[in-house]
């Protein structure tokens, strides 16, 4: 296949798979925006809004869309890693022998719904991790890898709210993508109370299959990006470091950590994502700025000071974006 | 064409543009901050004075800041990937060019950079140049720099003066030389004609009145010789007289009467000397000067006069001359106070002169040799008359004779021993106009070889070439020539 025509179909499959997920989900563009960018990155996305605005239903309906196993964690208190990842359970075999049997836990999914996920105790939310970064689990020194693709799609209610425990660092700068789910519109409204209260449900159908899928990833990640571009995304990841001479006093004076070198990664992958999106074959300054909220405002933790001014991250990294000029 | 290798001559091209834009700016603002210095330079020189050449100066600031300029622009120059970003940057294409530019040579190993390439090819088709990197002036740039540049010039605008006149003018000034040289040359000519003119004219002008004054001497004073011969010894004394008079101070008029006098003895003399004046025996002239003066005369070594004689003739020239003029000069030497006092001494002198007193008295009076020569070599003297011989050739000397006293000032009349009648020296105003006049009459028994007219005369004719040969103002010359030309017998 001619590689303009492979790249157009890509392009095809992905306006597709979006409009197939807003026949389920009204409005939220931006939230299913970041979701598609960061499947197509094979990024993990955190959604974080009140209850009842969608999360499980977007994530429900990619998995149906992209025709990939899913499966949904509730996380309470009281939810246990082995709850996450399985466990090894006694088994006793035909000839009545026992042995243990590793069962396998919801984290064996191709799109892994983590409801509410700041519900659960640090522990087993770090239960995730290895799952979320090595896309591996070991259970009692056996490792079992997971299929791939595989998603994460946590959503945790905000953390201010009671019975919450905030996500480790370490867990949140796992995700691709931290979406913030807003309160619908009325006309957003009107139109849920249209589509489940008159009719019935929209069923999503696949659009994409799970090669198809990969393709895409890997097509996405040969996206040239200039050096400048690069340079330009690394700077604004360290303006994100209180210590960096490029921060600005906001972020000296507000953040305790800033942006891993993942963010630089986020930052580029999601550049080339939207980039490509848009039908252009390069990733322009312009890309690296869109992408930039959802890419680093869970990898900023702010200090003191900032939690007790209830300083707003989002305003922090604009103001990072207006402070860091392309020029070098 | 390669697809890349168009992309880089379209960036190549764009680069060149835009580095002479960037150089063009960077020497502007160079030149600027040149010229700010200079005008600075201006004000600081207007109280140290440096004396430096401005235009040198000015000239120096412009090649300095242009120099500066480029070689600014050279290190802050682009490089063709800086170019491609400000592309992108200029006509928004979100970095393709860049993109494209870094990523041409992968185009086999990345399926995107091909259609990027082209992508970016279609970006920059119809892109011109002027529109990536139109000629905008930085804010203000040019009027400053248009500023600054209009006042260093109007500084030194006296230094471009001459080279305007020379480059505009040079045609008419060399017509107004060739003009002014053409007059010059005419005016020349014109000069060394009215010159030989000038001269021709003085030149017939003296032989016309010497001619005259001939003919009038010669139809006038030929006498008979007794009766001319008393009479003219009567009136030369008389005259003499009269000189020694005008000799201590005698004014204009008194010597204008006295000349009137003396052209009027010639007629007289024709009256009482018969129908024949043109005698021209001077025996019997001798004769009978001879017999006017006693007999004294004829021995050697004697005066021709003796002291009775010449106190006779004093005598006779104050009854017979109380004209005004000598009241006059006297009063007015009282006036002049101790020049005055002065003068009356040498006419006490000259009055002793006239006494027989001894050869060292008389000398006192009489120039001497040296003097004589001096006079000689001062002008052209009469040839005729002898006593002008010895001056000029310094035979006058004789023993005890020493210099004149008051010679500067005075007219005297002399007699010396050897019957030199008339010495006659005058200095007119404070002039270089300084003359003598002698006349002598054969001291020996001989009889004198001129008459006291031809004398006068040939005073005259030397006074009218001694001006003529003297450097005093032209006024004065003509009202000194005036007074010489009225001197002409009735």
């Amino acid at each position: 296949m001619p590689d303009v025509k492979r790249i157009e179909e890509s392009q095809q499959k992905i306006q597709e798979i979006v409009q197939e997920v807003r026949k389920v989900i009204v409005g939220q563009e931006k939230v299913i925006e970041g979701v598609v960018n960061a499947i197509l990155c094979n990024g993990h996305v955190l959604l974080e809004g009140l209850p009842g605005l969608g999360k499980t239903l977007l994530v429900k309906s990619l998995s149906q869309i992209l025709d990939l196993k899913y499966s949904r964690i509730q996380f309470t208190p009281d939810l246990m890693p082995a709850d996450i990842i399985g466990t090894n359970v006694i088994m006793e075999g035909e000839d009545g022998r026992r042995y243990f049997k590793f069962q396998e836990g919801p984290v064996f999914a191709q799109i892994v719904l983590a409801d509410e996920i700041n519900r659960a105790t640090p522990k087993t939310q770090s239960a995730l991790l290895e799952a979320m970064q090595e896309q591996k689990v070991t259970v009692a020194g056996v490792t079992h890898s997971l299929r791939l693709p595989f998603f994460v799609l946590a959503t945790q209610n905000p953390i201010e709210m009671e019975g919450t425990y905030p996500l480790p660092e370490a867990q949140v700068d796992r995700f691709f993508f931290k979406l913030n789910i807003g309160y619908p519109d009325s006309s957003e409204l009107r139109e849920i109370v249209n589509r489940t209260t008159v009719k019935e449900l929209p069923v999503p159908g696949k659009i994409i299959s799970e090669e198809q899928l990969r393709r895409i990833q890997l097509l996405i990640r040969k996206i040239p990006v200039a050096s400048h571009v690069v340079e330009y995304a690394s700077r604004m990841v360290l303006a994100t470091q209180p210590q960096s001479p490029l921060a600005t006093e906001k972020i000296k004076q507000y953040v305790r950590y800033g942006s891993s070198p993942r963010g630089v990664q986020t930052l580029i992958a999601a550049a080339k994502v939207r980039a490509f999106r848009k039908g252009r074959f390069n990733v322009g300054f312009e890309d690296v700025r869109e992408v930039a909220l959802p890419s680093l405002r869970h990898r900023i933790l702010l200090n003191f000071e900032g939690e007790a001014e209830e300083v707003n991250v989002d305003a922090l990294i604009n103001d990072i974006v207006n402070s860091i000029s392309p020029e070098m | 064409m390669r697809v890349e290798e168009i992309l880089s001559k379209k960036i190549n091209a764009l680069g060149r543009r835009y580095r002479a834009i960037h150089a063009g700016r960077t020497v502007l603002i160079f030149l600027c901050y040149g010229l700010a210095f200079y005008l600075a330079f201006l004000i600081v020189d207007k109280f140290l004075h440096f004396s430096l050449n401005l235009p040198v100066l000015f000239l120096a600031v412009c090649a300095v800041s242009a120099i500066a300029g480029l070689i600014v622009a050279r290190m802050n120059r682009m490089l063709p990937f800086d170019i491609c970003s400000r592309v992108d940057q200029k006509l928004e294409l979100k970095e393709k060019i860049t993109t494209a530019w870094q990523y041409k040579d992968e185009s086999k190993s990345n399926e995107f950079v091909p259609l990027l390439l082209k992508d970016a090819l279609i970006s920059l088709e119809d892109v011109k140049k002027g529109e990536v990197f139109p000629h905008i002036w930085l804010k203000g740039t040019k009027y400053l720099a248009s500023l600054l540049v209009g006042i260093s010039i109007l500084s030194f605008s006296g230094y471009f003066y001459p080279l305007f006149e020379r480059g505009l003018l040079s045609g008419e000034k060399k017509f107004l030389s060739r003009l002014t040289d053409r007059f010059g040359k005419k005016e020349r000519e014109e000069i060394e004609k009215a010159e030989k003119l000038a001269t021709r004219m003085r030149k017939l002008r003296e032989d016309f009145y010497q001619s005259k004054l001939k003919r009038e001497e010669d139809k006038k004073y030929t006498l008979s010789p007794d009766k001319s011969t008393q009479n003219f010894e009567v009136d030369r004394d008389e005259l003499s007289e009269k000189l020694e008079g005008f000799s201590r101070g005698g004014s204009r008029e008194g010597f204008s009467r006295l000349n009137n006098r003396a052209g009027y003895l010639p007629q007289s003399y024709m009256r009482e000397g018969g129908e024949d004046p043109a005698l021209p025996d001077t025996g019997q002239q001798s004769e009978a000067m001879r017999k006017m003066m006693g007999g004294k005369r004829g021995k050697s070594g004697e005066n021709f006069f003796d002291s009775e004689g010449r106190e006779g003739l004093i005598e006779t020239g104050r009854k017979g001359e109380q004209s005004g003029f000598e009241k006059e000069e006297q009063s007015s030497a009282r006036r002049e106070g101790t020049g005055e006092k002065r003068n009356g001494e040498d006419e006490h002198q000259n009055q002793r002169a006239f006494t027989p007193a001894s050869g060292k008295k008389k000398g006192e009076n009489v120039i001497s040799g040296e003097e004589k020569r001096g006079y000689a070599s001062s002008g052209e003297e009469s040839k005729d008359s002898s006593s002008e011989d010895n001056l000029v050739k310094g035979r006058s000397p004789r023993p005890g004779q020493g210099s004149s006293l008051d010679t500067q000032r005075t007219e005297q009349l002399k007699l010396d021993e050897e019957g030199d009648l008339i010495k006659l020296r005058g200095q007119f105003d404070r002039g270089s106009f300084l003359d003598s006049f002698s006349n002598s009459i054969s001291s020996s028994q001989e009889s004198p070889k001129s008459s006291i007219k031809e004398n006068f005369l040939s005073y005259r004719r030397f006074i009218l070439n001694k001006l003529a040969g003297e450097r005093i103002p032209s006024f004065y010359r003509e009202q000194v020539k005036k007074y010489f030309s009225s001197l002409e017998p009735e």
